[in-house]
């Protein structure tokens, strides 16, 4: 990554573009079904974008679902239990994933390399089953009947509802790019440029005055927050949670969603990734479900021997191809 | 007694099971230097094999479990031979993800063909026996013996034979392993499919025990690497004590705590890598 | 009083000793070798200083200040900076990005005016920028500014990871094997340079080398390591002629 020819113009405009087209999707495709799905891509994007931004430091994380539950769970216990609004319960879920990510991650971050990968992985299983065990977390059966998102009045002009997938979008998509914007920037900051160094010579770095450490649990934390968000917000759109859906076979399903969006640009690879996917994903679902498993794994294999980098290093490739030839 | 010696039993058998599988795992990381995840569907893969060839075909259930073996093992070459051996030189990374996907492929290709429906074969050895004051089942004593043989065999194998040499010296070091003449290629390609094999066979005689279904596979290997990196990677004796320790730990506690049981065998790896990153038995390791 | 004191330091290491109460004063502005045969400890002394392991017994003071204990970030702001053998780089960072990042240390950045990109923010980004570019001028990079740093001359790449370690503007430099793997006149460019640091920026330079006529002809004194225990220490005429030294460096190739 070259730190002296950003161009900043490029991606304001990038952001603006994909910031129109975004808060026009819905308005192009209306049907419902269709706008579910969005949501989806959306929900895929931020896990997909943070975790890129945790790749920055040299950690494979094989448990960012494990933060969508905790905030799922965050949002949803403080709702019917304490009566907490669900728009409260965005920030309360955020918060709380971000809590834990401290707490494991002064601890576990000090590991290097695949060890911490399985450390993670580790973690969120013990997390899934902490959630369907436990009764307070409303076990197998997960938790039903959470509250939707109360509708807010605009005075003078009538109230906005929030029961249908139209309106729920727009949640979500202020989540997206508060989240995209966030990470984008810390990714092109001094910070995102010392995230960089520590996977290529930790050593060097902490000799040259920088506490890997402290680095480290910043771009964690920073993932895990948004992460938690949007998970708070699926309880409350969908209404309900289970815990089979944080499976580790989804977070695997982020990594590759990530991996296919490519690791280039932490914001832009991770909204590539996750809509993209999520889109065949759906497509295929209406076709017949099992192809779904199959084409996670096929897209995978394919994209490690044939993009490794992903799919925004396509211009690149195409230009180091046409050199060759 | 009965319940104790039972309770004893059926640890010694997801003792053994896990074993089986850490062995091949442990193997293939020492001496391809790769974490197989796809291990794990192999294993099932064997076990559905049988299940189709000896269940739903009515064939002999001890030739269906060769046959499993010889099919499981080819798919553990190809494995080899198409992305593990060319990914060799990669960032980790890279190879990882491509054996996820392998292994999502392969979980797919098997819900596909059975549906995802848990299934099982039905006990082959029935009957039971009594035994040190206990009434155990003949099956589940057989699965602990057989699995007891094999491990003896692969470890047996490793320690005494020239082939077994070959392995421990290309595990110690590739590159010198190279110069001596030693056919790295055709190691690789022996181990895995042996590993594979051994997979296969631990799924076949486990199938008469449990059911099945398509996505067990990514829950066992996971396991498989727990013990594995508990013990230590890359050590057989490792895997073999760390295998008894989780199995052991996991039984009881499902038995008495239930399922949230398994936490500890999680909280025992995180306690290892924290605390011992070699493992119980293993040696110093870098990792990139 | 010595700018870095080494007092009795002892580091057991799985039940080997990897050094046994080595004792040696470092004087401001001056240039120490420290030698002795492979495996006797060098490094590991480097790495006891530098923070990245604790001495099992010892203090290392550093104007007068125990630094014990301490990480190696900490110890690199007290006034110690060290480089390791090879190359100390980031390799695919380009050249002007690895300077830009040694840089860390200069007014350092607080997380809000980073992710505000504020007015103060983008100054210092500026700053460091124009120093880094007139680091690189200085070592005749700036044409490579933009190549990733494992992808220049292995001279080059060493020469970089020294002007890193200088921008953490630290009073002592811990070089370990500067010269290695470079050419004879490499390794004369390097020597002019080492000089050039302690006399122009007044800097302490203590450095681990094999290359014996480096080490004889740049530094004021020699410190002699072997088996993990000083042996010998003094100026380069008497070192070279001190028998235990002599016997220590026997049937290797070395002096």
């Amino acid at each position: 990554m070259n730190f002296t020819k950003r161009n900043p113009i490029d991606s304001r405009l990038i952001f603006l573009g994909l910031f129109i087209v975004l808060v026009l999707l819905p308005v192009l495709f209306p049907n419902p079904a269709r706008v579910g799905m969005f949501i989806s891509c959306g929900v895929a994007s931020v896990l997909a974008m943070g975790w890129l931004l945790i790749l920055r430091i040299g950690c494979l994380s094989l448990g960012q679902v494990a933060f969508l539950a905790i905030g799922g769970y965050t949002s949803a216990i403080l709702s019917q239990k304490l009566g907490i609004s669900p728009w409260f319960g965005l920030l309360f879920g955020g918060i709380s994933a971000g809590l834990i990510a401290l707490g494991i991650g002064l601890i576990f971050l000090r590991i290097r390399g695949l060890y911490l990968a399985i450390i993670t992985f580790a973690f969120a299983e013990i997390v899934r089953l902490v959630f369907s065990t436990l009764e307070f977390f409303g076990g197998h059966g997960g938790i039903l009947e959470i509250p939707k998102y109360p509708p807010i009045s605009l005075l003078g002009r009538g109230t906005v509802r929030f029961d249908s997938p139209f309106s729920c979008y727009y949640i979500l998509i202020t989540i997206v790019l508060i989240s995209g914007i966030f990470m984008w920037r810390m990714d092109h900051s001094a910070l995102g440029r010392t995230f960089r160094s520590l996977p290529q010579n930790e050593d060097l770095a902490e000799s040259l005055g920088i506490h890997p450490l402290r680095y480290k649990v910043i771009s964690f934390i920073t993932a895990c927050f948004f992460a938690g968000m949007v998970g708070a917000f699926t309880a409350h759109y969908y209404g309900c949670l289970y815990p089979g859906s944080y499976s580790p076979m989804h977070s695997v399903i982020v990594q590759i969603q990530a991996t296919v969006g490519g690791a280039a640009s932490v914001a832009f690879g991770g909204l590539l990734g996750g809509f993209l996917m999520v889109m065949v994903e759906t497509f295929l679902l209406n076709v017949d479900s099992r192809w779904v498993l199959i084409f996670y794994g096929a897209v995978i294999i394919l994209i490690t021997f044939v993009l490794p980098e992903g799919l925004l290093s396509l211009p690149q490739e195409i230009k180091k191809f046409r050199q060759k030839t | 007694m009965t319940d104790l010696m039972q309770l004893f039993l059926n640890c010694l058998v997801l003792s053994a099971n896990y074993i089986l599988l850490a062995l091949g795992l442990t193997l293939i990381f020492g001496i391809l230097r790769a974490l197989n995840f796809a291990h794990g569907v192999l294993y099932i893969t064997g076990a559905y094999v049988v299940y189709a060839l000896a269940k739903l075909m009515g064939m002999n259930y001890f030739l269906a479990t060769f046959i499993a073996m010889i099919i499981v093992g080819g798919l553990g070459l190809l494995i080899e031979a198409s992305i593990l051996y060319p990914l060799a030189d990669r960032v980790k990374v890279a190879a990882l993800g491509a054996i996820l996907g392998v292994s999502m492929v392969l979980e797919g290709v098997l819900a596909f063909i059975f549906e995802g429906e848990d299934v099982t074969i039905g006990s082959f050895f029935t009957g039971t026996v009594s035994m040190v004051g206990a009434t155990l089942s003949v099956e589940r004593i057989m699965v602990v013996v057989l699995c007891g043989l094999i491990m003896v065999g692969v470890y047996g194998w490793i320690q005494k034979t020239k082939q077994g040499m070959a392995i421990r010296a290309l595990a110690e070091n590739p590159r010198v392993a190279n110069l001596q003449g030693i056919n790295t290629r055709l190691i690789r390609f022996l181990v895995m499919t042996m590993a594979s094999v051994v997979a296969a066979f631990a799924g076949a005689i486990v199938t008469p025990l449990f059911y099945i279904n398509p996505f067990m596979g990514g829950h066992v290997v996971f396991k498989a690497l727990l013990i594995v990196a508990v013990g230590g990677m890359g050590s057989i004796e490792g895997s073999i004590l760390a295998g008894l320790l989780i199995g052991f730990v996991e039984c009881i506690g499902v038995t008495y705590l239930g399922p949230i049981a398994e936490v500890i065998s999680f909280l025992m790896v995180i306690a290892i890598f924290l605390f011992r990153p070699r493992g119980l038995l293993g040696v110093e390791y870098e990792f990139h | 009083m010595a700018i870095l004191e080494i007092k009795e330091v002892t580091h057991n290491f799985k039940g080997l000793t990897a050094l046994f109460q080595i004792d040696i004063e470092v004087q401001e502005g001056e240039i120490l070798g420290i030698i002795g045969p492979n495996g006797a400890g060098k490094t590991t002394l480097f790495n006891n200083i530098s923070g990245f392991i604790k001495p099992t017994k010892g203090e290392i003071l550093f104007r007068g200040e125990n630094i014990v204990g301490l990480r190696p970030d900490v110890i690199v702001r007290k006034g110690v900076v060290r480089s390791f053998q090879g190359t100390s780089l980031f390799p695919a960072v380009s050249c002007l990005g690895n300077i830009i990042i040694a840089h860390h240390l200069y007014k350092e950045f607080g997380f809000w005016e980073t992710m505000l990109n504020t007015k103060s923010y983008l100054t210092r980004e500026q700053e460091v920028r124009e120093k880094s570019l007139a680091i690189l001028e200085t070592l005749n990079l700036a044409d490579k500014k933009d190549v990733a740093a494992r992808d220049i001359p292995y001279g080059y790449q060493k020469m970089l990871g020294i002007a890193m370690a200088l921008t953490t503007d630290a009073q002592v430099l811990l070089l370990d094997e500067p010269v290695a793997g470079m050419t004879p006149q490499e390794a004369l460019a390097m020597t002019e340079e080492i000089r050039r640091i302690r006399s122009g920026l007044g800097k302490t330079i203590v450095l681990v080398e094999h290359n014996m006529k480096t080490v004889m002809g740049v530094c004021d004194r020699i410190v002699v390591i072997h088996h993990g225990e000083k042996i010998a220490e003094g100026e380069p005429e008497v070192i070279k002629k001190d028998p235990q030294v002599i016997e220590a460096y026997l049937g290797t190739d070395e002096i």
